[in-house]
């Protein structure tokens, strides 16, 4: 309960009214939520990138597999979701990767 | 052999066997400031009243040269005795023991002790402090964790079952602890978690303490693990103490009942504490205090979700659970974190027959992606169904706010509330004046010459109409409007009047919840 009496009281909205309280850390660590996007492939699962298929300006088809993602005693495969290009490869063979990490991105 | 000397040969086994690792490991156990697992045990139960059983089991390994090893008491220690005058069935592990590792017969000694509280109906202790499963004994480690998984679950809402951690608690042993009613930790001595630093190092390279992961902090803060948090072992067990004044020693039974005094009213005035303009924050804390014996009020989970407060206070010298919203944190809103914790507390609550007093104070549930995308609506079912099934005696108090599906939630008479108070300062209405005037007078507001000042007019006719507690006192949803200083008067007399409320549940082997 220190921490929070330390924390300034503040305004917050809720509905239609604001109200004077403070804010707890869960409520101060919430990230902003970023639509999804097709053309990023994000790690799903922290691990080690055990494969790279493409590099920068690789053809691919939808389905394909463009990299291996080793976690968990399994070798994920990461896929093409769409027929395109390769824009970028922020990734390379051997490297330890957290949930979340923009590995490829492609362009239609 | 004389009687003497087989009396002296018992001694000298019993004292090598209560050395536990030897002088070096309890040397360093102590140098990292913690107790040894047997003055763990002293220091918690009453003075003298520990009994031991087990204390010369070996352990039954073969491979990796096991059997050339000996392991005192197997590296945990099991007993009986009491906690204020009452008796108690507990283990403690014993870290100068091959780090606490749990092998079969460690395992076995825990099972035991488990089944002894069960048969006794007498609440169980479990002392953690492990370096996790004996790798050396392989499956039988898995074994012996599933065993004390189901008989954690067997006893569940039968006795009262506490962890209390005082070490590390690594790796499938967490579950334990999870499965118990109570986890107790202690700051830099405690530590919990699935996979530990090292393995989180190797897989994903991020660098990261014991304690910033799974310390005693981060699960009273962050995590919501711990119920209690203290600073050493000795205010540990002070707290465990203290929360067996109010809890009965099992499902059969009613907590212990104190002599009744009143609140001290002169410190807790609630026309001092309690503002009436329902923007402004206070401590709700301070209300209870302000109704409850001797003004006392016992936290459980004080730091985590803290924008609902639960905890035990008495009432007449009566133990009762009190679910409360807290105005002081995010406005007191329901969230993800707040419906789970006091979903879990009223089923405790039900489970060991202590009645129930809700304090209402909430302006709905807290908006926000993260919270839609976390599962708000799982999560916020689980309070629904925890407070329409426990049929231990329910009162509500709504203070302030209590709108829309944070109405219905806060134990309404909807969801079988016994007695339902409210102070005149309450707001109870489908949703906020604002929202509610916009939706009703769309048109009119649309086709005003001055919209704005058609919006104010209607919402502050709104306000007049409906944001007050008349509206549901006229269908008999609120049993009494009541004066702020009468609360205690109206709750004391709703205990009274409980006492002997029978539910008839329909027959069905258990529901279905929203885990």
């Amino acid at each position: 309960m220190e921490e929070n009496n330390k924390s300034e009281i503040v305004e917050m909205r809720v509905g239609d009214t604001i109200y004077k309280t403070h804010l707890n850390k869960m409520y101060k660590d919430r990230k902003p939520y970023r639509p999804p996007n097709s053309r990023e492939l994000f790690s799903f699962i922290p691990g080690t990138i055990s494969e790279v298929n493409v590099k920068k300006g690789s053809k691919v088809k939808e389905g394909e597999v463009l990299a291996l993602l080793e976690a968990m005693k399994m070798k994920n495969q990461v896929l093409a979701p769409f027929d395109g290009k390769v824009k970028a490869v922020y990734v390379k063979s051997g490297q330890i990767v957290p949930k979340n990490f923009l590995m490829i991105e492609l362009e239609r | 052999m004389s009687l003497r000397s087989k009396t002296s040969d018992l001694r000298k086994r019993m004292s090598e066997a209560v050395k536990g690792g030897g002088d070096k490991a309890i040397e360093k156990q102590v140098s990292m400031g913690k107790l040894t697992a047997r003055e763990r045990i002293i220091e918690l139960l009453d003075d003298k009243s520990f009994f031991e059983y087990d204390l010369f089991v070996e352990h039954a390994a073969k491979d990796f040269d096991m059997d050339k090893k000996k392991l005192a008491g197997d590296g945990v220690i099991i007993g009986t005795g009491n906690i204020n005058g009452h008796p108690v069935c507990i283990y403690a592990q014993d870290f100068t023991v091959a780090g606490g590792s749990l092998g079969y017969m460690h395992a076995r000694k825990i099972t035991k002790i488990m089944d002894h509280a069960m048969q006794l109906k007498v609440p169980i202790i479990g002392i953690n402090d492990s370096g996790g499963a004996r790798i050396q004994e392989g499956v039988n480690s898995l074994a012996g964790y599933g065993e004390i998984f189901y008989r954690n679950t067997m006893a569940s809402g039968v006795i009262p079952q506490i962890s209390v951690i005082l070490g590390p608690c690594a790796g499938g042993a967490v579950y334990s602890p999870a499965l118990t009613d109570y986890v107790f930790m202690v700051d830099k001595i405690s530590k919990m978690f699935i996979t530990g630093p090292e393995v989180i190092k190797s897989v994903l390279g991020e660098e990261i303490s014991m304690e910033a992961l799974g310390g005693a902090k981060v699960h009273a803060e962050t995590t919501g693990n711990a119920h209690f948090y203290a600073e050493s072992e000795k205010e540990c067990f002070e707290q465990i103490k203290e929360l067996f004044t109010y809890i009965p020693w099992n499902n059969k039974k009613i907590a212990d009942s104190f002599t009744a005094k009143p609140p001290k009213t002169r410190s807790y005035k609630v026309s001092k504490i309690f503002p009436a303009d329902p923007t402004e924050p206070y401590d709700v804390r301070d209300i209870i205090k302000s109704i409850s014996d001797d003004s006392g009020f016992f936290e459980v989970q004080e730091l985590w979700a803290a924008n609902i407060v639960i905890g035990f206070a008495r009432f007449n010298g009566n133990t009762v659970g009190i679910v409360a919203n807290q105005p002081l944190i995010l406005a007191g809103v329901l969230d993800v974190d707040s419906s789970d914790k006091a979903a879990r507390f009223i089923r405790y609550c039900d489970a060991f027959n202590i009645p129930l007093l809700t304090m209402v104070d909430l302006p709905g549930y807290l908006p926000g992606v993260d919270q839609e995308h976390a599962g708000v609506i799982r999560h916020g079912a689980k309070l629904l169904y925890a407070y329409s099934e426990a049929s231990v005696p329910k009162i509500t108090l709504i203070m302030r706010k209590a709108y829309g599906g944070g109405y219905i939630a806060m134990c309404s008479r909807h969801l079988k509330a016994d007695f339902v108070f409210a102070w005149p300062t309450a707001e109870i209405a489908v949703m906020g004046p604002t929202g509610a005037a916009n939706i009703i007078f769309r048109k009119e507001i649309a086709q005003a010459d001055d919209p704005e000042a058609v919006r104010a007019q209607k919402v502050e006719e709104y306000k007049q109409r409906f944001a007050n507690p008349y509206v549901a006192a006229a269908y008999g949803y609120i049993d009494s409007v009541i004066e702020l200083n009468e609360s205690r008067k109206f709750i004391l007399h709703a205990l009274a009047v409980s006492q002997s409320k029978e539910v008839i549940m329909p027959d069905k082997k258990h529901g279905v919840p929203p885990f």
